[in-house]
């Protein structure tokens, strides 16, 4: 196997762009309800579960600093509206998310979609 | 160091794997304003179906793995007067057993459970490919 080395790609006429700071460094899919199932992840070693509709996620290889960019998207259920959240706390190997109802309580859902985009250390 | 190419594989002519990074695998920009899907622009997206307001399918040229892939995304409102426009998953990933490797259905609603068309939804996928 061979690895090639390069900070910029780009294509013969366009402009380039670097590659490692676009990519998502670490992602999870997870059930979030009773079982806390992992379907699949990349760079994720573990989930705490913080209680209802909140979990801890932890990082294999931890980030450079802690100004990195969460993105979460839940599944939806029919009965209430819900929207995932990033919570105040992280640091440059955890971060909590959660779940919440259309009024604002913290709930469990079964389908919790998790990407972070910054640097690594 | 600047490397052009218009492609890159691995030794084998598969994709090639980026060390601790991972690259969005699909994404795509559309209106569902009006009640007619529109795509501004995407990747890895062959076409939209439409199911009901504010429930559309996405759906991939090329499919993924399995069905752990992530999915995230964001939504414009129609208007200002409601003001909890969020992005949802429904069937595509919701549970398990409905998941698809082909496709994912998304909802966009406003206003507690009630579903509505937007002027843009946003969204990119992250995982395995087939």
């Amino acid at each position: 196997m061979s690895t090639l080395k390069v900070t910029n790609v780009a294509g013969l006429t366009g402009s380039s762009t670097n590659l490692e700071q676009g990519l998502a460094k670490t992602w999870i899919n997870f059930d979030g309800s009773a079982t806390g199932t992992v379907r699949d992840s990349f760079n994720h070693s573990s989930i705490d579960d913080n209680g209802v509709g909140r979990y801890d996620l932890h990082a294999t290889n931890a980030f450079s600093n802690d100004d990195y960019v969460p993105q979460v998207t839940i599944g939806f259920v029919s009965d209430t509206g819900r929207y995932g959240e990033v919570t105040n706390f992280r640091s440059t190997s955890e971060v909590e998310v959660g779940a919440r109802n259309s009024g604002g309580s913290s709930v469990d859902n079964d389908g919790v979609h998790v990407a972070i985009f910054g640097d690594l250390a | 160091m600047t490397l052009k190419v218009d492609e890159i594989q691995n030794t084998s002519g598969g994709p090639v794997t980026l060390t601790s990074q991972e690259a969005a695998k699909s994404w795509i920009n559309y209106t569902s304003a009006g009640g007619t899907n529109t795509t501004r622009d995407s990747l890895n997206i062959s076409s939209l179906t439409d199911h009901a307001t504010g429930n559309h399918s996405a759906n991939f040229s090329n499919n993924f793995a399995n069905v752990g892939y992530v999915n995230i995304g964001s939504v414009n409102e129609l208007d200002n007067t409601n003001n909890t426009s969020v992005f949802f998953m429904e069937g595509g990933n919701l549970t398990f057993a409905n998941s698809h490797t082909t496709s994912y259905n998304r909802i966009t609603p406003q206003s507690g459970t009630s579903k509505y068309d937007c002027i843009g939804v946003y969204s990119l996928n992250i995982g395995d490919l087939a």
